[in-house]
């Protein structure tokens, strides 16, 4: 086990093209840490660094206090578990498992007890001897795992390891890795594009676009508290709402223009980021969560000063809740980047209006074309700088 | 495939192409195909099993009305090909000694290289792949006399090891060429991995590359087997017509060439030994000429 620290970690390649940027990071020793981003935003290169299947071109990586800058991947006691596992095709489960050993000349009996025991981990006994070619995506997922877990290395890398696994086997493989990781405590490094496997599994997340670090936090604290406009859009599904808004004091109280329709700021929000206040007069990016805004039906409760009209678009009953999309008129506001990840997003969202997503108790009669009143709780809402796209906070 | 890409006619006129009718036409025309090849082969075979008053008298196919009469075949032309006066036994050898340092050593070579062209980095690498590859270009026919030249001045004309080199540097350039670009489509992931695990790149030739280009290596090696099998040029040049050291095709020909029309009997059992080890090497080795050994190792 051991810490694995980024100091000033530069990738560029000869064209000039900088993949990872000035990545400073330290990944604690028995940590469990996730980097997350879409694709391209460099966290695959990052973690081949680690492994030294890539060059660093600046700065210093080191493994339990040693810098491993120029240390080839064999003596950096590390292993890896890839995308489409790297299997080797010829040899059987017991073989493949026991590679790794059989190459650092492990007595016999010390090789076989050892593949054992991580057979038994990942419940692989019963096919010890047969070819990947006959087993289930998977077994192969868990002979991959257990190809890494029988070293005992320092550090565990797992490059996207679930995706292309089916969605149910996916769920079910993520709560066994990370079952799996606290049994054994060895650092991991787990690269992936999926904010929802990022938040189930890690003990820190790492957003990065770009190349370049976004916020590095607990998954809680990645939610509740996004540094800026590109981790609030990244993450949580359905997307935060973003948008622009203006804020006017009327009669010493602050309200939030939406488009057409106005909200009332309580004064909570100005307590807890009195930064906040500079913006009266000014416009800022408001960002409200789906399940910020419920069916006002529901909620009689709810200030009348804190809510929106609109007609709902589409209805998606999940069962549990209903997601309901509405327009509303304010200017939308978008990280560009967050869009790139999901194709088609553009159709959604018209230049004049925001798509608003809504997560609507189960309960809610909505229907696709009725008229809606909704209730926004302002005060969970998120700010940002419009210029800078960082939250507004102190 | 989508329709609206294409015009509609040429998606009705395709889909209509790929039905069951069409495929009639191409069986027919392999059958004849097969045909046409494998009858001279069959006269062949039925002639060298023929006494040599028959062959002289009438056509091979003459004997298809009394197949079952014993009187009708003999083995007494295997038997006069291998006796001493043809030097045929000699010659077997001869073939043997030259072919087998003929194929395992370029494909030897060409293993290494290739995996060196395909997974090692080093200055040059492009460029030096792209002259291996226009080597191909070369006649063999042209550097037959500069080699000669060469040979002679080194004294090794008419040894064995001269002719070993020659059929391994004709046949590098397209064994690096096949075996390279084979070796470049394994998956990396998995020599990534094994680097992970512990390997340098003796390892991984030895312990992933080598066992999974076996369909590579043995199809090149059928085909080096057959080239070098079947040559008459290069050994006829190197080596020469001496009776101690002459390969069966060289001695085939002298059969033809020193005795003439007293040999029409053995001739057709003389063409069927020297056909007979490429048949089994064939048949031995083609099982290996299967793909999809990566399966299973990544997913797709």
């Amino acid at each position: 086990m051991a810490e694995v620290t980024f100091e000033h970690v530069e990738k560029a390649y000869p064209n000039g093209y900088k993949a990872v940027s000035d990545l400073n990071l330290k990944i604690e020793e028995g940590e469990f840490l996730v980097m997350v981003g879409p694709s391209g935003c460099g966290k695959s290169t990052t973690l081949r660094m680690v492994a030294g299947l890539e060059e660093i071109s600046s700065g210093a990586l080191s493994i339990g206090g040693r810098v491993v800058n120029d240390v080839a991947p064999k003596d950096r006691d590390i292993a890896m578990v890839f995308q489409n596992y790297a299997l080797y095709p010829h040899m059987t489960v017991a073989d493949n498992i026991g590679f790794a050993l059989k190459l650092a000349k492990t007595p016999k009996a010390e090789l076989k007890a050892k593949v054992d025991q991580a057979a038994k981990m990942l419940e692989l006994n019963e096919i010890l001897d047969r070819k990947p070619a006959q087993l289930s995506g998977g077994q192969r997922q868990r002979v991959a795992m257990g190809r890494a877990i029988v070293r005992s290395p320092q550090v565990f890398l797992l490059d996207e390891p679930l995706s292309i696994l089916d969605a149910k086997l996916r769920v079910q493989m993520r709560a066994q890795i990370t079952s799996l990781q606290r049994d054994v405590g060895v650092t991991t490094f787990y690269v992936t594009h999926d904010q929802v496997e990022a938040m189930t599994m890690a003990d820190r997340v790492a957003v990065i676009n770009r190349g370049i670090l976004q916020q590095v936090d607990p998954p809680q604290a990645l939610f509740d508290h996004p540094d800026n406009l590109f981790v609030a859009a990244f993450i949580g599904s359905p997307s935060m709402n973003l948008m622009d808004a203006r804020m006017e004091e009327v009669d010493g109280r602050v309200v939030m223009h939406l488009g057409s329709q106005t909200v009332a700021v309580p004064d909570e929000v100005f307590t807890q980021r009195p930064a906040l206040r500079k913006y009266v007069g000014r416009n800022v990016t408001v960002g409200i969560r789906p399940q910020d805004i419920d069916d006002a039906a529901l909620e009689t409760q709810h200030p009348q000063d804190q809510r929106l009209r609109s007609t709902a678009l589409t209805v998606e009953a999940l069962g549990f809740e209903k997601i309901v999309y509405f327009d509303i008129d304010a200017t939308p506001v978008f990280s560009s980047d967050a869009l790139d990840m999901e194709e088609g997003a553009e159709e959604v969202m018209s230049a004049q209006n925001t798509r608003v997503a809504a997560r609507f108790d189960a309960v809610s009669g909505v229907k696709v074309g009725d008229d809606i009143e909704v209730a926004v709780t302002v005060a969970n809402s998120h700010f940002f700088d419009p210029e800078s796209g960082l939250a507004i906070r102190d | 495939m989508t329709a609206t890409t294409v015009e509609p006619g040429i998606v009705e006129r395709k889909t209509k192409g790929t039905r069951a009718p069409s495929r009639w036409p191409a069986r027919i025309a392999v059958a004849v195909i097969a045909a046409l090849w494998t009858v001279p082969t069959i006269g062949l075979l039925v002639n060298s099993l023929r006494p040599a008053a028959d062959i002289r008298e009438e056509g091979w196919w003459a004997v298809f009305p009394n197949v079952i009469d014993a009187a009708n075949w003999t083995l007494d032309n295997y038997r006069a090909v291998f006796s001493s006066s043809t030097g045929f036994s000699n010659a077997f050898i001869n073939s043997i000694a030259v072919t087998i340092p003929a194929v395992v050593i370029p494909v030897t070579i060409a293993a290494f290289a290739a995996y060196a062209f395909a997974w090692m980095k080093f200055p040059g690498r492009t460029f030096l792949f792209i002259v291996v590859v226009a080597l191909m270009v070369v006649p063999l026919q042209m550097a037959l006399i500069p080699i000669l030249q060469i040979y002679t001045n080194f004294e090794v004309t008419g040894t064995f090891p001269a002719v070993w080199l020659a059929h391994a540097g004709f046949g590098l350039p397209l064994a690096i060429y096949l075996l390279r670009n084979y070796m470049g489509s394994l998956p990396g992931a998995v020599i990534e991995s094994a680097k992970i695990d512990g390997a340098d790149h003796f390892t991984i030739f030895r312990m992933l590359i080598i066992p999974l280009s076996v369909p590579v290596l043995a199809s090149f090696a059928i085909f080096q087997f057959l080239w070098t099998w079947n040559d008459y040029l290069v050994a006829l040049v190197f080596l020469g017509t001496e009776s101690q050291s002459q390969v069966l095709t060289v001695a085939l020909a002298n059969l033809v060439g020193n005795r003439g029309e007293g040999t029409l009997n053995i001739l057709p059992a003389a063409a069927f030994v020297v056909m007979a080890l490429p048949m089994v090497v064939f048949f031995a080795l083609q099982r290996f000429f299967v793909r999809g050994l990566t399966a299973g190792s990544v997913k797709g």
